[in-house]
């Protein structure tokens, strides 16, 4: 059991380090400039954008703080990240012991999260693929969704 | 599966949804969009009761979640190895300004 949890807190301390590194990197340079970064290889064979596509980019604005220029690459991400931020930001205040004896938020404990919710996966991934759809499609009205 | 809840029901599997946003939209979408997939049978399959199900449904979102993770590690390693030599030649010769 030990030399489990050993492994394990080893093993976030490393992925914690790695991710602070790859922060760093798309911090300090701007992949719109740079070649160093990997390109996605279906857009580099097909020409076209996935769902991710502009993710680089739009990581390199939001860490530069530009939030419009970053869903301008792509939305998905910020929302993405708002998901996320909601999760764990609930999560982190239904384990915060505020009252006595270590007691926690009981208002808070029989709350969802969004990406709890029944439905989402279902909701997600149908907008993950309208997405792709959409900034694929040859309108001009799309160029929007296109990063 | 020997904790059941009051209701009787076995706790919910995990549906790593999290961990398929994170394959769809950084790393390998293919792969994410399965993983996607069994996320939301893991819900459907629990609300119906089919908790076996549910369970494997769970382990396959798993599965695909880290497979496009895998593969993108893979490919970066890959990458690194041609070309990480060009790009640490050129951080030494300044075009990197931190």
């Amino acid at each position: 059991m030990e030399n489990s949890t050993f492994k394990k807190s080893w093993l976030t301390i490393g992925l914690g380090v790695l991710a602070l590194l790859v922060l760093l990197i798309f911090f300090g340079v701007n992949p719109e400039e740079s070649n160093i970064f990997l390109k996605c290889p279906l857009y580099q064979h097909t020409g076209i954008y996935c769902s991710g596509c502009g993710s680089q980019r739009a990581a390199h604005d939001l860490l530069h703080g530009d939030v419009l220029a970053a869903a301008n690459h792509n939305m998905l991400l910020v929302a993405v990240l708002v998901l996320f931020a909601q999760h764990y930001g609930l999560k982190g205040l239904q384990n915060w012991p505020n009252g006595e004896n270590g007691a926690k938020w009981p208002a808070l404990q029989k709350r969802k999260t969004w990406i709890q919710h029944r439905k989402a996966p279902l909701l997600i991934g149908i907008v993950v693929v309208v997405y792709m759809i959409l900034r694929n499609l040859p309108f001009a009205f799309l160029d929007v969704l296109r990063p | 599966m020997e904790t059941t809840s009051p209701s009787g029901r076995p706790p919910k599997p995990s549906n790593y949804l999290i961990l398929a946003i994170l394959t769809t939209v950084c790393c390998c979408q293919p792969t994410g969009i399965a993983s996607i997939i069994y996320a939301a049978r893991v819900n459907e399959l629990y609300e119906r009761g089919e908790y076996d199900e549910a369970e494997r449904a769970s382990k396959n979102a798993k599965l695909w979640g880290f497979i496009g993770i895998g593969l993108s590690a893979f490919f970066i390693i890959l990458y690194l190895a041609f070309f990480g030599f060009a790009i640490f030649a050129n951080a030494a010769n300044g075009e990197f300004d931190f």
